[in-house]
Protein backbone atom coordinates (compact mmCIF):
# COMPACT_ATOMS: atom_id res chain seq x y z
CA UNK A 1 0.00 0.00 0.00
CA UNK A 2 1.49 3.27 -1.08
CA UNK A 3 1.96 6.22 1.21
CA UNK A 4 -0.64 8.14 -0.81
CA UNK A 5 -3.17 5.37 -0.32
CA UNK A 6 -2.50 5.33 3.42
CA UNK A 7 -2.80 9.11 3.60
CA UNK A 8 -5.97 9.07 1.53
CA UNK A 9 -7.49 6.36 3.68
CA UNK A 10 -6.63 8.28 6.80
CA UNK A 11 -8.26 11.41 5.39
CA UNK A 12 -11.34 9.43 4.43
CA UNK A 13 -11.68 7.87 7.88
CA UNK A 14 -11.07 11.19 9.66
CA UNK A 15 -13.64 12.89 7.44
CA UNK A 16 -16.20 10.22 8.12
CA UNK A 17 -15.57 10.49 11.87
CA UNK A 18 -16.00 14.25 11.60
CA UNK A 19 -19.27 13.81 9.69
CA UNK A 20 -20.58 11.51 12.39
CA UNK A 21 -19.42 13.81 15.15
CA UNK A 22 -20.98 16.83 13.45
CA UNK A 23 -24.29 15.03 13.03
CA UNK A 24 -24.34 14.20 16.76
CA UNK A 25 -23.26 17.72 17.71
CA UNK A 26 -25.96 19.21 15.51
CA UNK A 27 -28.63 17.10 17.17
CA UNK A 28 -27.26 18.00 20.60
CA UNK A 29 -27.39 21.68 19.63
CA UNK A 30 -31.05 21.36 18.63
CA UNK A 31 -31.84 19.75 21.97
CA UNK A 32 -29.96 22.46 23.84
CA UNK A 33 -31.67 25.24 21.87
CA UNK A 34 -35.11 23.77 22.40
CA UNK A 35 -34.35 23.54 26.12
CA UNK A 36 -33.19 27.19 26.20
CA UNK A 37 -36.28 28.35 24.32
CA UNK A 38 -38.44 26.54 26.87
CA UNK A 39 -36.53 28.43 29.58
CA UNK A 40 -37.22 31.69 27.72
CA UNK A 41 -40.93 30.89 27.61
CA UNK A 42 -40.95 30.10 31.34
CA UNK A 43 -39.10 33.36 32.00
CA UNK A 44 -41.72 35.25 30.02
CA UNK A 45 -44.47 33.45 31.87
CA UNK A 46 -43.20 34.26 35.35
CA UNK A 47 -42.58 37.91 34.52
CA UNK A 48 -46.04 38.34 33.05
CA UNK A 49 -47.59 36.46 35.94
CA UNK A 50 -45.91 38.47 38.70
CA UNK A 51 -45.02 41.83 37.20
CA UNK A 52 -46.93 42.25 33.92
CA UNK A 53 -43.62 43.36 32.40
CA UNK A 54 -44.03 44.60 28.80
CA UNK A 55 -42.44 42.39 26.16
CA UNK A 56 -39.58 44.73 25.30
CA UNK A 57 -38.65 44.85 28.97
CA UNK A 58 -38.79 41.05 29.17
CA UNK A 59 -36.56 40.61 26.17
CA UNK A 60 -34.08 43.15 27.49
CA UNK A 61 -33.84 41.30 30.80
CA UNK A 62 -33.52 37.77 29.43
CA UNK A 63 -30.06 36.22 29.46
CA UNK A 64 -28.99 32.70 28.59
CA UNK A 65 -25.35 31.75 28.20
CA UNK A 66 -25.94 29.28 25.42
CA UNK A 67 -28.33 31.42 23.39
CA UNK A 68 -26.14 34.42 24.02
CA UNK A 69 -23.22 32.70 22.28
CA UNK A 70 -25.33 32.22 19.15
CA UNK A 71 -26.19 35.94 19.00
CA UNK A 72 -29.87 35.19 19.62
CA UNK A 73 -30.10 37.26 22.81
CA UNK A 74 -28.66 40.36 21.19
CA UNK A 75 -31.18 40.25 18.35
CA UNK A 76 -33.94 39.47 20.85
CA UNK A 77 -33.17 42.63 22.83
CA UNK A 78 -32.84 44.78 19.75
CA UNK A 79 -35.55 43.53 17.42
CA UNK A 80 -37.84 41.22 19.36
CA UNK A 81 -38.57 37.51 19.42
CA UNK A 82 -39.87 37.13 15.87
CA UNK A 83 -36.74 38.69 14.39
CA UNK A 84 -34.47 36.66 16.67
CA UNK A 85 -36.09 33.37 15.60
CA UNK A 86 -35.91 34.29 11.91
CA UNK A 87 -32.31 35.52 12.11
CA UNK A 88 -30.83 32.10 11.44
CA UNK A 89 -28.77 32.18 14.64
CA UNK A 90 -30.45 28.96 15.76
CA UNK A 91 -30.78 25.58 14.05
CA UNK A 92 -34.19 24.40 15.22
CA UNK A 93 -36.08 21.25 14.44
CA UNK A 94 -39.15 21.80 12.19
CA UNK A 95 -41.45 21.02 15.12
CA UNK A 96 -39.69 23.54 17.40
CA UNK A 97 -39.98 26.15 14.67
CA UNK A 98 -43.69 25.48 14.36
CA UNK A 99 -44.22 25.72 18.12
CA UNK A 100 -42.33 29.01 18.33
CA UNK A 101 -44.08 30.49 15.27
CA UNK A 102 -47.42 29.87 16.94
CA UNK A 103 -46.15 31.30 20.21
CA UNK A 104 -44.83 34.47 18.59
CA UNK A 105 -48.05 35.03 16.63
CA UNK A 106 -50.10 35.03 19.84
CA UNK A 107 -47.67 36.56 22.36
CA UNK A 108 -48.76 39.94 23.66
CA UNK A 109 -52.19 39.79 22.04
CA UNK A 110 -54.14 38.65 25.10
CA UNK A 111 -54.72 39.50 28.73
CA UNK A 112 -52.71 38.11 31.62
CA UNK A 113 -54.46 34.77 32.06
CA UNK A 114 -54.42 34.09 28.33
CA UNK A 115 -50.71 34.86 28.12
CA UNK A 116 -49.97 32.58 31.06
CA UNK A 117 -51.95 29.75 29.44
CA UNK A 118 -50.11 30.33 26.16
CA UNK A 119 -46.73 30.18 27.91
CA UNK A 120 -47.66 27.05 29.85
CA UNK A 121 -48.85 25.30 26.68
CA UNK A 122 -45.77 26.35 24.69
CA UNK A 123 -43.31 25.36 27.43
CA UNK A 124 -44.97 21.95 27.68
CA UNK A 125 -44.82 21.43 23.89
CA UNK A 126 -41.16 22.46 23.82
CA UNK A 127 -40.34 20.06 26.66
CA UNK A 128 -42.07 17.26 24.76
CA UNK A 129 -40.10 18.12 21.64
CA UNK A 130 -36.87 18.18 23.67
CA UNK A 131 -37.64 14.69 25.02
CA UNK A 132 -38.43 13.46 21.52
CA UNK A 133 -35.16 14.82 20.16
CA UNK A 134 -33.24 13.22 23.04
CA UNK A 135 -34.88 9.85 22.38
CA UNK A 136 -34.18 10.15 18.68
CA UNK A 137 -30.53 10.98 19.32
CA UNK A 138 -30.15 8.04 21.70
CA UNK A 139 -31.56 5.70 19.09
CA UNK A 140 -29.36 7.07 16.34
CA UNK A 141 -26.19 7.96 18.24
CA UNK A 142 -24.43 4.70 17.47
CA UNK A 143 -25.49 4.97 13.86
CA UNK A 144 -24.01 8.47 13.52
CA UNK A 145 -20.81 7.39 15.21
CA UNK A 146 -20.14 4.12 13.47
CA UNK A 147 -21.84 4.14 10.05
CA UNK A 148 -19.74 6.93 8.47
CA UNK A 149 -16.35 5.39 9.46
CA UNK A 150 -17.58 1.92 8.49
CA UNK A 151 -18.64 3.36 5.17
CA UNK A 152 -15.23 4.92 4.73
CA UNK A 153 -13.51 1.62 5.56
CA UNK A 154 -15.73 -0.16 3.07
CA UNK A 155 -14.75 2.32 0.36
CA UNK A 156 -11.10 1.92 1.26
CA UNK A 157 -11.34 -1.89 1.10
CA UNK A 158 -13.13 -1.70 -2.24
CA UNK A 159 -10.51 0.64 -3.67
CA UNK A 160 -7.70 -1.50 -2.39
CA UNK B 1 -50.12 54.31 15.57
CA UNK B 2 -52.44 54.06 12.54
CA UNK B 3 -52.18 51.59 9.66
CA UNK B 4 -50.91 53.22 6.48
CA UNK B 5 -54.30 53.28 4.73
CA UNK B 6 -56.06 55.01 7.62
CA UNK B 7 -53.15 57.36 8.25
CA UNK B 8 -53.19 58.53 4.64
CA UNK B 9 -56.94 59.12 4.77
CA UNK B 10 -56.62 61.11 7.99
CA UNK B 11 -53.76 63.23 6.67
CA UNK B 12 -55.70 63.94 3.47
CA UNK B 13 -58.77 65.01 5.45
CA UNK B 14 -56.78 67.24 7.81
CA UNK B 15 -54.92 68.87 4.94
CA UNK B 16 -58.20 70.23 3.58
CA UNK B 17 -59.01 71.99 6.84
CA UNK B 18 -57.38 74.33 9.33
CA UNK B 19 -56.94 73.38 12.94
CA UNK B 20 -55.52 70.54 15.00
CA UNK B 21 -56.80 67.02 15.42
CA UNK B 22 -58.09 66.45 18.94
CA UNK B 23 -59.43 62.93 18.49
CA UNK B 24 -59.30 60.05 16.02
CA UNK B 25 -62.12 57.52 16.06
CA UNK B 26 -61.63 54.02 14.63
CA UNK B 27 -64.71 51.85 14.41
CA UNK B 28 -64.70 48.43 12.72
CA UNK B 29 -66.97 48.45 9.70
CA UNK B 30 -67.60 52.18 9.97
CA UNK B 31 -65.91 55.30 8.61
CA UNK B 32 -62.79 56.72 10.20
CA UNK B 33 -63.58 60.04 11.90
CA UNK B 34 -61.33 62.83 13.16
CA UNK B 35 -62.40 65.59 15.54
CA UNK B 36 -61.00 69.03 14.87
CA UNK B 37 -62.10 71.72 17.32
CA UNK B 38 -65.77 70.98 17.81
CA UNK B 39 -66.26 69.31 14.45
CA UNK B 40 -66.25 65.59 13.65
CA UNK B 41 -65.16 64.91 10.09
CA UNK B 42 -65.38 61.63 8.19
CA UNK B 43 -62.19 60.58 6.40
CA UNK B 44 -64.11 58.55 3.84
CA UNK B 45 -62.56 55.12 4.52
CA UNK B 46 -64.15 52.19 6.30
CA UNK B 47 -62.05 50.65 9.07
CA UNK B 48 -61.32 46.95 8.71
CA UNK B 49 -61.17 44.52 11.67
CA UNK B 50 -57.44 43.91 11.15
CA UNK B 51 -56.84 47.67 11.22
CA UNK B 52 -58.68 48.05 14.53
CA UNK B 53 -56.63 45.15 15.92
CA UNK B 54 -53.46 46.80 14.61
CA UNK B 55 -54.24 50.10 16.35
CA UNK B 56 -55.05 48.34 19.63
CA UNK B 57 -51.82 46.36 19.43
CA UNK B 58 -49.83 49.55 18.84
CA UNK B 59 -51.56 51.37 21.69
CA UNK B 60 -50.76 48.46 24.01
CA UNK B 61 -47.13 48.45 22.84
CA UNK B 62 -47.49 44.87 21.72
CA UNK B 63 -48.22 43.81 25.31
CA UNK B 64 -51.97 43.90 25.79
CA UNK B 65 -51.73 42.05 29.11
CA UNK B 66 -50.06 45.10 30.70
CA UNK B 67 -53.26 47.04 30.05
CA UNK B 68 -55.76 44.53 31.42
CA UNK B 69 -56.89 46.75 34.31
CA UNK B 70 -57.32 49.85 32.18
CA UNK B 71 -59.05 47.92 29.39
CA UNK B 72 -61.64 46.81 31.93
CA UNK B 73 -62.14 50.51 32.73
CA UNK B 74 -62.55 51.24 29.04
CA UNK B 75 -59.28 52.93 28.14
CA UNK B 76 -55.63 52.39 27.26
CA UNK B 77 -52.85 54.81 28.09
CA UNK B 78 -50.09 54.75 25.52
CA UNK B 79 -46.69 56.38 25.37
CA UNK B 80 -46.62 60.14 24.97
CA UNK B 81 -49.69 60.72 27.09
CA UNK B 82 -52.03 59.37 24.44
CA UNK B 83 -55.20 58.07 26.00
CA UNK B 84 -57.56 55.95 23.96
CA UNK B 85 -61.08 55.01 24.90
CA UNK B 86 -61.75 51.38 23.97
CA UNK B 87 -64.95 49.42 23.80
CA UNK B 88 -66.05 46.10 22.44
CA UNK B 89 -67.65 43.04 24.00
CA UNK B 90 -67.53 42.84 27.78
CA UNK B 91 -67.03 39.52 29.51
CA UNK B 92 -68.74 39.85 32.86
CA UNK B 93 -68.70 37.86 36.06
CA UNK B 94 -71.03 38.59 38.98
CA UNK B 95 -72.05 41.82 37.33
CA UNK B 96 -68.48 43.11 36.99
CA UNK B 97 -66.45 43.39 33.82
CA UNK B 98 -63.83 40.64 33.82
CA UNK B 99 -62.36 41.34 30.42
CA UNK B 100 -63.04 43.21 27.19
CA UNK B 101 -62.77 41.29 23.96
CA UNK B 102 -63.61 41.84 20.28
CA UNK B 103 -62.69 45.52 20.46
CA UNK B 104 -64.59 47.37 17.75
CA UNK B 105 -64.24 51.04 18.74
CA UNK B 106 -61.17 53.03 19.64
CA UNK B 107 -61.17 56.76 20.33
CA UNK B 108 -57.64 58.18 20.43
CA UNK B 109 -57.33 61.47 22.24
CA UNK B 110 -54.31 63.48 21.15
CA UNK B 111 -52.68 65.24 24.12
CA UNK B 112 -52.19 68.94 23.72
CA UNK B 113 -49.51 71.09 25.31
CA UNK B 114 -50.71 74.59 25.97
CA UNK B 115 -47.77 76.52 27.30
CA UNK B 116 -48.96 79.26 29.63
CA UNK B 117 -52.40 77.71 30.17
CA UNK B 118 -51.87 77.56 33.93
CA UNK B 119 -50.14 80.94 34.33
CA UNK B 120 -53.29 82.70 35.56
CA UNK B 121 -54.06 80.00 38.09
CA UNK B 122 -50.46 79.89 39.29
CA UNK B 123 -50.34 83.67 39.70
CA UNK B 124 -53.56 83.65 41.70
CA UNK B 125 -52.27 80.85 43.93
CA UNK B 126 -48.99 82.70 44.36
CA UNK B 127 -50.70 86.00 45.21
CA UNK B 128 -52.55 84.21 47.98
CA UNK B 129 -49.36 82.69 49.36
CA UNK B 130 -50.14 79.19 48.12
CA UNK B 131 -52.52 78.76 51.06
CA UNK B 132 -55.43 77.51 48.98
CA UNK B 133 -56.53 74.24 47.52
CA UNK B 134 -57.72 74.65 43.96
CA UNK B 135 -60.61 73.02 42.13
CA UNK B 136 -60.41 72.87 38.34
CA UNK B 137 -63.65 72.09 36.57
CA UNK B 138 -64.92 71.78 33.02
CA UNK B 139 -66.88 69.50 30.74
CA UNK B 140 -65.06 66.38 29.51
CA UNK B 141 -62.48 67.01 26.82
CA UNK B 142 -62.19 70.72 27.55
CA UNK B 143 -58.66 70.90 28.90
CA UNK B 144 -58.56 70.08 32.62
CA UNK B 145 -55.70 67.62 32.20
CA UNK B 146 -53.80 70.04 29.96
CA UNK B 147 -54.12 72.81 32.54
CA UNK B 148 -53.05 70.55 35.40
CA UNK B 149 -50.05 69.42 33.40
CA UNK B 150 -48.95 73.01 32.87
CA UNK B 151 -49.54 73.77 36.55
CA UNK B 152 -47.18 70.92 37.49
CA UNK B 153 -44.52 72.66 35.43
CA UNK B 154 -45.21 75.99 37.12
CA UNK B 155 -45.15 74.59 40.64
CA UNK B 156 -42.32 72.07 40.42
CA UNK B 157 -39.71 73.83 38.32
CA UNK B 158 -37.51 76.85 38.60
CA UNK B 159 -35.59 78.31 41.50
CA UNK B 160 -38.53 78.17 43.90
CA UNK B 161 -39.65 74.70 42.84
CA UNK B 162 -42.12 73.21 45.25
CA UNK B 163 -42.40 69.54 46.19
CA UNK B 164 -45.23 68.18 44.10
CA UNK B 165 -46.76 64.70 44.13
CA UNK B 166 -48.80 63.83 41.06
CA UNK B 167 -51.36 61.04 41.39
CA UNK B 168 -51.44 60.07 37.71
CA UNK B 169 -54.07 57.33 37.68
CA UNK B 170 -54.48 57.35 33.91
CA UNK B 171 -50.87 58.10 32.93
CA UNK B 172 -51.91 61.45 31.43
CA UNK B 173 -50.71 64.15 33.76
CA UNK B 174 -47.05 63.28 33.35
CA UNK B 175 -47.20 62.90 29.57
CA UNK B 176 -44.53 65.00 27.92
CA UNK B 177 -42.93 65.92 31.25
CA UNK B 178 -40.55 62.95 31.42
CA UNK B 179 -37.50 65.01 30.54
CA UNK B 180 -38.39 68.10 32.54
CA UNK B 181 -36.21 68.84 35.61
CA UNK B 182 -39.12 68.80 38.04
CA UNK B 183 -39.25 68.57 41.80
CA UNK B 184 -42.12 66.14 41.40
CA UNK B 185 -43.01 62.53 42.18
CA UNK B 186 -45.36 60.70 39.87
CA UNK B 187 -47.58 57.93 41.23
CA UNK B 188 -48.41 56.22 37.96
CA UNK B 189 -51.52 54.08 37.74
CA UNK B 190 -52.31 54.36 41.46
CA UNK B 191 -56.03 54.44 42.28
CA UNK B 192 -56.74 58.06 43.06
CA UNK B 193 -57.76 57.81 46.72
CA UNK B 194 -54.97 55.37 47.57
CA UNK B 195 -52.44 57.40 45.64
CA UNK B 196 -53.32 60.56 47.56
CA UNK B 197 -53.06 58.64 50.83
CA UNK B 198 -49.65 57.17 49.92
CA UNK B 199 -48.32 60.49 48.65
CA UNK B 200 -49.44 62.18 51.87
CA UNK B 201 -47.82 59.60 54.12
CA UNK B 202 -44.62 58.84 52.27
CA UNK B 203 -43.55 61.59 49.85
CA UNK B 204 -43.86 64.70 52.05
CA UNK B 205 -45.27 66.85 49.27
CA UNK B 206 -46.26 70.48 49.51
CA UNK B 207 -48.77 69.99 46.70
CA UNK B 208 -50.72 67.01 45.44
CA UNK B 209 -52.17 67.22 41.97
CA UNK B 210 -54.73 64.73 40.72
CA UNK B 211 -57.30 64.49 37.99
CA UNK B 212 -61.00 63.61 37.95
CA UNK B 213 -62.08 63.19 41.54
CA UNK B 214 -65.04 60.89 41.05
CA UNK B 215 -65.79 58.94 44.19
CA UNK B 216 -66.38 59.29 47.90
CA UNK B 217 -63.07 57.53 48.58
CA UNK B 218 -61.22 60.07 46.42
CA UNK B 219 -62.97 62.93 48.22
CA UNK B 220 -62.14 61.46 51.63
CA UNK B 221 -58.48 61.18 50.68
CA UNK B 222 -58.51 64.83 49.53
CA UNK B 223 -59.97 65.89 52.85
CA UNK B 224 -57.42 63.95 54.86
CA UNK B 225 -54.52 65.28 52.81
CA UNK B 226 -55.64 68.89 53.23
CA UNK B 227 -55.96 68.39 56.98
CA UNK B 228 -52.25 67.45 56.91
CA UNK B 229 -51.39 70.87 55.55
CA UNK B 230 -50.84 69.69 52.00
CA UNK B 231 -52.33 71.78 49.21
CA UNK B 232 -54.43 69.88 46.74
CA UNK B 233 -55.22 70.80 43.15
CA UNK B 234 -57.91 68.50 41.83
CA UNK B 235 -60.26 68.44 38.87
CA UNK B 236 -63.95 67.64 38.63
CA UNK B 237 -66.35 67.23 35.75
CA UNK B 238 -68.88 70.01 35.40
CA UNK B 239 -69.35 73.24 33.47
CA UNK B 240 -70.16 75.30 36.56
CA UNK B 241 -69.41 75.03 40.27
CA UNK B 242 -73.11 74.38 40.77
CA UNK B 243 -73.00 71.37 38.47
CA UNK B 244 -69.84 70.11 40.20
CA UNK B 245 -71.60 70.53 43.54
CA UNK B 246 -74.44 68.32 42.30
CA UNK B 247 -72.33 65.24 43.06
CA UNK B 248 -72.60 64.47 46.79
CA UNK B 249 -68.87 64.02 47.50
CA UNK B 250 -67.93 67.22 45.64
CA UNK B 251 -70.72 69.05 47.50
CA UNK B 252 -69.26 67.93 50.82
CA UNK B 253 -65.79 69.21 49.92
CA UNK B 254 -67.11 72.53 48.62
CA UNK B 255 -69.42 73.07 51.59
CA UNK B 256 -66.56 72.39 53.99
CA UNK B 257 -64.64 75.17 52.21
CA UNK B 258 -61.82 72.81 51.29
CA UNK B 259 -61.19 74.75 48.08
CA UNK B 260 -60.21 78.40 48.06
CA UNK B 261 -59.70 78.82 44.31
CA UNK B 262 -61.98 77.70 41.51
CA UNK B 263 -60.79 77.50 37.89
CA UNK B 264 -63.47 76.87 35.28
CA UNK B 265 -62.37 76.02 31.74
CA UNK B 266 -64.65 76.57 28.80
CA UNK B 267 -64.36 76.51 25.04
CA UNK B 268 -66.11 78.85 22.64
CA UNK B 269 -67.58 77.99 19.27
CA UNK B 270 -64.25 78.62 17.53
CA UNK B 271 -62.51 76.13 19.83
CA UNK B 272 -60.69 78.76 21.88
CA UNK B 273 -60.20 78.01 25.57
CA UNK B 274 -60.71 80.40 28.46
CA UNK B 275 -60.12 79.94 32.18
CA UNK B 276 -62.37 81.72 34.66
CA UNK B 277 -60.69 82.11 38.04
CA UNK B 278 -62.55 82.73 41.27
CA UNK B 279 -61.17 82.97 44.80
CA UNK B 280 -63.13 82.44 47.97
CA UNK B 281 -62.34 85.24 50.38
CA UNK B 282 -63.67 84.01 53.64
CA UNK B 283 -67.18 83.79 52.24
CA UNK B 284 -69.36 81.03 50.85
CA UNK B 285 -68.12 79.27 47.75
CA UNK B 286 -69.32 80.78 44.49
Amino acid sequence: MTAAAVAGSAVLVMTSLAVGHTAVASRNARIRQTHSLAELVRFIRSNISFFLTPLDGLFAAFDDEYLGKTGFCEILRRDGLDAALKSGSLDLSPETEKIMDRFVSKLGKGLRDEEISLCDYTAERLSEEERRLCDELERCRDMYRFVPPLGALFVIVCLL
Amino acid sequence: MLPVRLAKAAVKTVALRTGRINEIRIRTGRPLFVTMGNESVSCGVICRPDETAYVLDKLCGGSMYTHGDTLREGFVSAAGGIRAGVCGRAVTRDGKIDAVTDVTSIMIRIPQRASGAADGLFELMSSRGFRDNALVYSLPGTGKTTLLRELILCLASGDAARRVAVVDTRFELGAGLEDEPLNADFLLGYPRGKGIEIATRTMSPQFIICDEIASAEDARAVEEATSSGIRIVASFHGDTVASVRSSPFAERLIDKNVFGIFAGISRDGDGRYSVELTARDGSAAP
